[in-house]
């Protein structure tokens, strides 16, 4: 068997070129398999006299199943047909349907050992890795290019011999160029010149003639309609070529200054004297290209330009931390009377279903559950889009939750094929129960940061009722974080900070909210940061900016004396200062005898400090009060630099690094945010006996954070320097 | 059947095929996409399986971020658009330095869609170790059919017909490491298999050493512990290897007359005695009779006592005949998650016959789980974490007894196996310390 792929440029003649070929193969007494791998599947018409038959595709999605009588026909000269099909143009996705198709009559039992030639007949335009199949291992051996001398057929051929050189191995596999003339001027001359700059040679040229169009209309191949002709000659002498000729190449394909450069000399150079202007370049250095730069938002219907979003995988190439429809998604959660859905695979869905099922079985609320739905798309959605789907799903959830807003999450597959989802949701969405377009693109929109922003400014611009008049003593809570384990004990923390001075939290923005909650966010003139990091800053920017709000911006209240600065920050703002002040002074009291109590057991203690980059200040102050001395803090910066405040010491610690300073500041212990990377790093641990003890990321807000890890860190102290388990690796 | 399920809690193909993977125990499985996509089987995979010692420090490089198992490309938009060749080469080459066994490179479904051809890289690679691709685990296939699917291109690349067979020999098949409770369900099935005089050659990518796997063609058969998991590897491996299989009607071995008839089924293979079945049922039986006298003594809490449980179907199907005619329970809603065409069809057909009225639902979504327990207010729960934390949204939550995954809220170190004869003493256990 031997197999044989003809590409090039849409609309070239490939299909008319390769079911002529065939006949004339057939005559030969050839067994033969024709296999067209275009969308349009009009490849095998002319074999068939006409007949449009059912592509495998097409069955597959009426009837579940691909049946290979039914999908391959036998034509002209017991030719056997068989056409891939493919989604209707501007949806789902082409190329995945070859590799579907191929996949599925493998799954058949179709033998293609049992034919002498079996023929791929595919799109040359877009060389992606789904049209490039044929030319992959175990299909073509073999690949012809057909072409004309026309500018854009040679693009198109130059991709093609791109992509052959990649998946050409050890051998070469491009039989030659088939010129299909259209009767430019000095045609053969570029095309032979073209052909040998690639590397290549013209296997034939099929010259313009009116028994082409004839022979169409007719349905016929030219080998049936007019056999005894110069043109059927041609046709012949390509099969006897492919069948004697054969001399294998690998292509050597232009660059695209080399392109231009020829193109220039062949056929630009025909028409025009002088040489055009060099075009507009952009860059595309894989460091530095920036595909997205926009930051404004633009929420009518819904719909977020995904332009909108902040990409900082295409702008900065490090490793995006989860993904933006994890983001949005952790948004829409908290939205106790919102709904979402997934376009996703269900894995997607269910990784989802997981994280917040846990983070909520950590939460106060345990009465409720993750509010997410999934289209669970299929491979048939992925090829000729998913929008029934979508639509079907959508029905059903808005009789399901009726009233309720739904937001469609998009994930990375459903970004690749590009569902016109906009006209979707707007077609859907009602006055009385608004549906509501998340663009997050999974991993294509960024990082799970860059999808709660953009959820968050989403329902910000959708909800939040612009006419409300600010009252006083009353404010938002800004930043809080869904899957964090602690944001439960934080808010019930503030909440009680701020009752103590006699404000009340009017909204959550967003967490454990309602959309009633989030329209009347104005309520409140005054909006607190409960956390830090550039995307709640970012959003604290944006909502002050769109919606006239102040933010306060203080430290996080974490131990003693960040609370007590945040305590008076608000106060100052609310002029609340004798109130703040009582309440600091009841609470020191408390602070001050329980640190008394523990100094005798830290005070001259010699300490490191090793954060993974997060701010350490509270653990910090909480040893200095108790006249621990603190001799360096360092950070080993392996998780999200961008998101968390960098301690005012070393960073971008190496183990070798730490090992020394070790060596050198002969701590009592060594408190780390890692403590097992830590202890693995510094080697001399074991040998000196220095305890290193771990401290908490994302420490308990509080007056009393501090002490309350201190206390802790006592009774650790007190444990043997290595517990008997360890002993038993 | 339902085909309108649009539950969000279901593992599926992806997570089907990395566990294929993660059940060979010198594997590392590479996922050729994003890390959002890597976090949660990383996690599963090391709190699942006993891996050798690890140094977290030597895993926060490119590719695993901090989690020994499962590495990925981390894959971007700009990946999606120029291909991930580089990234996988690059990726493929660390991982050879640390001497795995084998290596499973998974496209996600993101790279699945721009069609990376992962055989091509890893062939221009250049590695030594062996190293298996999966071009494409489908978009929404189910968990089984994902692990099938992979388990088969693994047999596949490694595993070749002989005729030096190993006599009185099996290869288990249909677990993975993912289940809850795998290890010591396997361990009681080899546990009896060895009463019997049978050893076991390999249980199939489930905390399988390479070499066991390699040796399966020496198996004079294969067994099948759970229908959904196993079906089509064992129709694979009688026509590759050409090894007969047992097991492939029945229920799984849960319960007392599911596990004497699995079991004797294999005697009946090998031709020997069925003794020690008999005798191990009579040994759980005669352990279990004094504690339900007990707890029936008084008001007969068992009799009648209402139950939901949610698993695949072999487990549903052996576990609710099990409850309903040994125990006296009474199914008040059945769910089925995983579905094998045959021991479904059993369930169905049990139901007809003997509990017309019960709701019987297919992959339900977690709205439609909590309106089942609302309606049908069991006093018993089995299942997974999805339906032990849907059941609290209840003003009355059943007690719950896990038998499935997704469940990894507890650890279990003692032998307590959930299947066997073993795993009735486990099951009873459980449910008289419930009520």
């Amino acid at each position: 068997m031997k197999g044989i792929a003809f590409y090039g440029k849409g609309g070239i003649g490939k299909s008319t070129t390769i079911s002529n070929v065939i006949a004339a193969l057939s005559m030969k007494n050839k067994k033969i398999l024709q296999i067209g791998c275009d969308p349009k599947h009009d490849s095998t018409r002319l074999l068939l006299g006409g007949f449009t038959q059912i592509t495998v595709l097409e069955q597959l999605t009426t009837k579940g199943v691909v049946s290979l009588d039914t999908v391959m026909l036998t034509g002209y000269n017991q030719v056997k047909c068989i056409e891939s099909g493919g989604p209707e143009p501007g949806v789902g996705c082409a190329g995945r349907g070859i590799i579907q198709t191929l996949q599925l009559l493998k799954d058949q039992g179709l033998d293609m050992k049992q034919f002498d030639y079996v023929f791929f007949d595919v799109l040359g335009d877009v060389v992606c890795g789904g049209f490039a199949v044929p030319m992959r291992e175990g299909y073509a051996d073999e690949v012809y290019i057909v072409s004309s001398g026309e500018i854009a057929s040679l693009y198109a051929a130059n991709n093609i011999a791109k992509g052959l050189q990649r998946f050409t191995s050890t051998h070469g596999k491009l039989g030659g160029i088939i010129g299909n003339l259209r009767g430019i001027n000095n045609e053969r001359k570029i095309l032979e010149a073209f052909a040998k700059k690639i590397g290549t040679e013209i296997v034939a040229f099929i010259p313009r003639s009116d028994l082409l169009p004839q022979a169409e209309l007719a349905s016929k191949t030219i080998m049936e309609f007019a056999p005894n002709t110069d043109l059927a000659n041609v046709y012949l002498a390509i099969a006897d070529y492919i069948e004697h000729q054969f001399v294998p190449v690998i292509p050597t394909p232009l660059s695209e200054t080399e392109l231009e450069e020829f193109l220039y000399e062949f056929c630009y150079g025909a028409q025009i004297k002088e040489k055009p202007l060099q075009p507009l370049q952009v860059s595309v250095n894989n460091n530095q290209k920036q595909l997205v730069s926009q930051n404004t938002v633009n929420c009518k219907n819904g719909v977020i330009n995904s332009n909108n979003l902040k990409v900082s995988s295409s702008k900065e190439r490090v490793p995006l931390y989860g993904c933006s429809l994890t983001g949005a998604y952790s948004v829409v959660n908290q939205i106790s009377d919102a709904t979402a859905l997934m376009d996703s695979p269900q894995g997607c869905a269910y990784i989802n279903y997981c994280t917040h099922q846990n983070a909520l079985s950590n939460s106060l609320d345990v009465s409720s559950f993750p509010n997410l739905l999934c289209t669970n798309m299929q491979a048939s959605d992925v090829i000729f889009g998913g929008t029934k789907n979508i639509e079907e799903t959508l029905i059903y959830m808005k009789k399901r939750f009726p009233a309720q807003p739904i937001f469609l999450i998009t994930s990375c597959p459903a970004g690749l094929i590009g569902d016109d989802i906009a006209s979707l949701i707007s077609k859907l969405s009602t006055k009385d129960q608004k549906l509501f377009h998340l663009p997050s693109d999974g991993v294509m929109g960024g990082d799970f940061y860059s999808g709660m922003l953009a959820a968050c400014k989403l329902i910000a611009n959708e909800f939040i009722d612009k006419t409300i008049t600010p009252t006083n003593d009353i404010i938002n809570l800004i930043g809080e974080q869904s899957l964090a384990t602690t944001a439960d004990s934080n808010f019930q923390t503030i909440k009680q900070i701020l009752t103590a001075l006699s404000i009340k939290i009017n909204c959550r923005f967003i967490r454990q909210t309602s959309i009633e909650e989030i329209k009347n966010f104005r309520k409140a003139k005054v909006n607190l940061l409960v956390t830090n990091g550039p995307t709640v800053n970012e959003l604290a920017v944006f909502l002050d900016e769109h919606f006239g709000t102040e933010t306060l911006q203080l430290p996080l209240p974490i131990g003693f004396n960040q609370t007590v600065e945040f305590i008076r920050a608000i106060a100052h703002r609310f002029d609340k200062v004798d109130l703040a002040e009582k309440f600091i002074a009841t609470v020191q009291i408390a602070y001050k005898k329980e640190l008394e109590q523990l100094k005798p057991c830290f005070a001259g203690k010699k300490v490191l400090i090793n954060s993974n980059g997060a701010n350490v200040d509270w653990l910090q102050y909480t040893l200095m009060d108790l006249d621990v001395e603190v001799k360096q803090i360092s950070a080993f910066n392996i998780f999200h630099p961008e998101e968390r405040a960098l301690p005012k010491s070393e960073t971008n610690y190496t183990a070798d690094y730490l090992e020394e300073v070790v060596r050198l500041s002969c701590p009592d212990f060594i408190l780390s945010a890692l403590p097992l990377i830590a202890a693995e790093s510094v080697r001399t641990l074991t040998a000196t006996r220095i305890p290193c003890i771990a401290f908490p990321v994302l420490p308990p807000y509080g007056f009393n954070s501090g002490l309350a890890y201190v206390k802790e860190l006592y009774f650790k102290l007190q444990i043997p320097f290595i517990e008997g388990w360890r002993y038993d690796e | 059947m339902n085909n309108f399920s649009k539950a969000s809690h279901r593992p599926d193909s992806l997570i089907g095929a990395i566990a294929a993977f993660e059940g060979i125990q010198e594997s590392c499985t590479l996922l050729n996409g994003p890390i959002g996509c890597k976090m949660y089987p990383s996690y599963m995979s090391s709190m699942l399986t006993s891996h050798p010692k690890i140094v977290l420090a030597n895993y926060f490089d490119d590719f695993y971020f901090g989690q020994n198992r499962v590495p990925c490309t981390y894959i971007d938009q700009q990946d999606f658009v120029y291909g991930s060749e580089s990234k996988v080469t690059r990726a493929l080459k660390q991982i050879e330095q640390r001497q795995h066994g084998i290596i499973g490179v998974i496209n996600h479904s993101g790279t699945s869609i721009i069609g990376d051809d992962l055989s091509r890289i890893i062939q221009n690679s250049d590695i030594k170790t062996i190293a298996v691709a999966v071009e494409s685990t489908g978009f929404t296939g189910t968990f089984a059919s994902g692990f099938q699917d992979t388990v088969i291109q693994i047999l596949d690349s490694i595993t070749n017909k002989t005729s030096q067979k190993i006599p009185m020999s099996v290869n288990i098949i249909g677990s993975t490491i993912f289940h809850y409770n795998w290890e010591n369900d396997v361990a009681e099935i080899k546990r009896i298999l060895e009463l019997l005089g049978i050893e076991t050659v390999s249980v199939i990518c489930a905390g399988e050493s390479l070499v066991n796997l390699q040796k399966a063609a020496q198996a004079e058969l294969n067994v099948v512990l759970n229908e959904e998991y196993g079906d089509r590897i064992a129709t694979y491996l009688e026509a590759k290897l050409g090894i007969p299989s047992v097991n492939l009607n029945s229920s799984a071995p849960y319960g007392l007359s599911a596990s004497e008839i699995w079991f004797k089924s294999i005697a009946d293979f090998f031709k020997v005695s069925c003794k020690p079945i008999t005798f191990e049922s009579c040994r759980v039986r005669k352990k279990c009779y004094p504690a339900l006298t007990r707890a029936s003594a008084l008001i007969d809490v068992l009799r009648g006592l209402p139950f939901a449980i949610f698993g695949d179907s072999s487990q549903v199907y052996s576990l609710t005949s099990f409850f309903y005619e040994y125990l006296g329970m009474l199914p008040v809603a059945i769910g089925v998650k995983e579905v094998g065409a045959k021991s479904f069809e059993s369930l169905k057909q049990y139901l007809a016959k003997n509990l017309q009225n019960i709701s019987l639902l297919i992959n339900p979504d977690q709205f439609e789980l909590l309106d089942c327990l609302n309606q049908t207010a069991p006093s018993l729960l089995f299942g997974s974490s999805v339906e032990k934390h849907v059941s609290l949204m209840l003003p009355n939550p059943p007690q719950f007894i896990p038998i499935t995954f997704p469940y990894y809220e507890r650890v279990t170190l003692t032998n307590r196996p959930l299947i066997g004869f073993n795993g009735v003493l486990t099951i009873i256990e459980d449910v008289l310390n419930a009520i």
